[in-house]
């Protein structure tokens, strides 16, 4: 099993010509990711690193099964490029690009919500990866990850693969790596994560790494106080950062007192969720639960 | 990017939403133009981009041109909240029969706009949340659909307002709407909204949050994001692109990527230090944004000398450490104290980090590969004088 992708899923890149799909593309296939095709509208026809592009993903998936797009397109055209994918067919997409405009992000949020099968991570995130097998986005890097049974939700970029390596350093495998996405807006929330990984047979315990701002750590939290079986860890980056000031990615308007750091920390403790207070003691915490 | 009050209303007025008769002032010698065109008595705003700008002493009713000039001598050029007073809003003073509000507001949840508006104003919308729920109507639209004006008058009517306000305050919150879309906001609030004793509906305040990832779309925007930061770094971050915070403590904190870099300042403080600064690099190692970083924590450095040392970790996950490497030389020619130290910890991708660790071998930066060690050695540095 897994949650979103399998091992061997058959992975389309959008933006597969540009500099940074050209790039990541290559070390994505080095790691192991079956790269069947590349959309770029008006580059149909080439080859990159051997993988054929086309100019539509219409067109993509009347050549290949696809099970997944990964998304590398200038933020502009996302929003676009998502509404293709959906309208195409295909069933999971991340969304890597960053910078993408907040009401872009809306309408995506709104045409995923109202498809049937369709679901999405990002935008603005590293991506999603099971240790040695499949790489999507940028936590392609060989040996910073190892296979376990401990599951990566994410909400921060570099802090994702900072914890995959904390974790590998002291022999802890993982099941799945992701980041949800650093937006305000992203297409799969921490909750629906954590659903979604306590019904996965490979894991064993989650590790919640969320940040300042946002609701969507106490979301997560109501969900696991219910029903929650699996011990969940969660670290929180910027609990010591100024109120006033703006440090995290989204920023996002404070409502009605959520989104503090106070109040992420009483949800987790509510809801069970053994707390982690630097990086470094997030092993620690992990290898008194496995 | 919030907008200021006047700028807020100057779109507000391009939407045919009405606002008081205003003057902006930029200084005291425009005083006499100012009174010839609104007389007394008058409201003089400070225009910064921060709320609460009445309680820090940011808004003044005079009645006399002395007051007037007492106001501006008192407000203009000086800091409120952070930020450097560059200019005042001055505008007539309304006639009140009461105060109601609107918002149209980004919903994270559940990706959509919501509107929310109530027959209560003036004060702030989540006070009036708690103490009287009952005034307050709110409902998701479809972004892609947009709001239609029969929507607009429905809510309108689920408030109750009387026969003569009913259709002039849908004609607001239809509009209101059309600004928050047009120029991708991610708020848009009048509080308050005043309904004059004619019964006609101004907006006596505005707030206009522009989502800085649609700039494209608003190029007009773009080159003012950053001219009312007071600090000077602060303000240098915001123009570079990188996002830069100011504090008080030991050692300057940065890193590639803004979790990251808040994770290596809370380690900073768990150790009994505090940090003197938060930098996170935004996207990509490019040579440019690596010396730019680096150059303002050096500038840091040079002008606080509690500054002990700057700690940096870089996480290489897809780009090669060239460009880095390159931007750090550059920006350690460039320095002009040579006293402080700087600490690199460079993880990830292991060709990457290997490679970084050999072209940076004759520099005077110390390099780790491990955090703990480099947080060690970062904060076990001499006070500099």
């Amino acid at each position: 099993m897994g949650i979103l992708i399998e091992r061997d899923s058959k992975v389309l890149v959008q933006g597969i010509t540009g500099r940074l799909g050209r790039k990541q593309s290559k070390l994505m296939m080095e790691y192991g990711t079956d790269i069947v095709a590349g959309v770029t509208p008006g580059k149909g026809g080439e080859t990159v690193h051997g993988v054929p592009v086309y100019d539509t993903v219409k067109e993509s998936l009347e050549h290949h099964d696809i099970d997944v797009s990964t998304i590398y397109v200038p933020a502009p055209f996302v929003a676009d490029a998502v509404e293709e994918t959906i309208d195409a067919g295909v069933e999971f997409a991340v969304v890597i690009s960053d910078w993408v405009p907040y009401q872009d992000e809306m309408k995506i949020k709104q045409s995923a919500l109202q498809s049937e099968n369709f679901r999405h991570i990002g935008p603005n995130t590293p991506g999603i990866a099971i240790p040695d097998d499949i790489a999507l986005g940028m936590l392609s890097s060989p040996s910073v990850m190892t296979p376990g049974n401990v599951a990566i939700v994410s909400r921060s970029g570099t802090l994702t693969g900072e914890i995959a390596e904390e974790l590998t350093e002291r022999g802890i495998g993982q099941s799945v790596v992701m980041g949800l996405g650093g937006d305000p807006i992203v297409g799969t929330r921490t909750v629906e994560a954590v659903k979604m990984l306590e019904e996965d047979d490979e894991t064993e315990v989650i590790v919640l790494i969320g940040e300042i701002g946002g609701t969507m750590e106490e979301e997560a939290c109501e969900f696991i106080k219910e029903k929650g079986t699996k011990p969940v860890v969660g670290f929180l980056a910027g609990r010591t950062a100024p109120r006033q000031k703006k440090m995290g990615h989204a920023g996002a308007i404070v409502r009605g007192g959520k989104g503090t750091i106070e109040s992420k920390l009483k949800a987790f403790e509510e809801a069970g969720v053994e707390v982690a207070d630097t990086i470094w003691e997030i092993p620690e915490v992990v290898e008194k639960l496995l | 990017m919030r907008l200021l009050e006047f700028e807020g209303k100057e779109i507000f007025q391009d939407f045919d939403i009405t606002v008081p008769d205003s003057f902006v002032l930029d200084s005291e010698d425009e005083l006499p133009e100012a009174v010839e065109k609104l007389g007394f008595p008058m409201v003089m705003k400070a225009q910064v981009p921060v709320g609460g700008r009445g309680k820090a002493g940011g808004i003044e009713f005079v009645e006399s041109e002395e007051e007037a000039r007492e106001a501006v001598g008192a407000l203009l050029g000086k800091e409120l909240k952070g930020h450097r007073i560059d200019s005042l809003l001055l505008e007539e003073q309304i006639d009140i029969e009461r105060e109601m509000y609107c918002s149209v507001v980004g919903d994270d949840e559940e990706g959509a706009p919501e509107i929310i508006i109530s027959s209560k104003g003036g004060i702030d919308i989540e006070k009036i949340a708690e103490e009287t729920p009952e005034n307050i109507v709110r409902t998701g639209v479809d972004p892609s659909k947009g709001l239609k004006p029969y929507q607009a008058r429905n809510l309108a009517k689920e408030l109750g307002l009387e026969k003569g306000l009913f259709r002039s305050f849908s004609d607001v919150v239809f509009k209101l709407y059309k600004v928050f879309e047009s120029l991708d906001c991610k708020l848009t609030e009048i509080n308050p909204l005043v309904v004059t004793k004619n019964s006609g509906l101004i907006a006596a305040d505005s707030k206009v949050i522009i989502d800085d990832h649609s700039l494209f779309r608003h190029p007009e925007f773009k080159d003012r994001k950053s001219r009312h930061i007071q600090n000077p770094l602060e303000r240098e971050g915001e123009e570079k692109g990188v996002n830069y915070v100011d504090l008080d403590g030991s050692i300057a904190v940065m890193a590639n990527g803004a979790g990251l870099a808040m994770a290596l300042m809370d380690l900073i403080s768990n150790e009994g230090e505090s940090p003197a600064a938060f930098l996170d690099t935004g996207g990509g190692l490019s040579e440019q944004r690596m010396k730019d970083s680096l150059n303002i924590l050096l500038k840091k450095a040079s002008s606080d000398k509690k500054v002990r040392a700057i700690l940096v970790n870089i996480r290489f996950m897809i780009s090669p450490p060239d460009a880095m490497v390159k931007g750090f030389k550059e920006a350690m020619k460039d320095r002009s104290d040579n006293d402080v130290p700087v600490v690199l910890v460079v993880r990830g991708r292991k060709s990457y980090v290997e490679k970084a660790m050999e072209l940076l071998g004759d520099s005077e930066i110390s390099i780790f590969t491990d955090v703990k060690e480099g947080v060690k050695a970062a904060i076990e540095q001499p006070e500099r004088s």
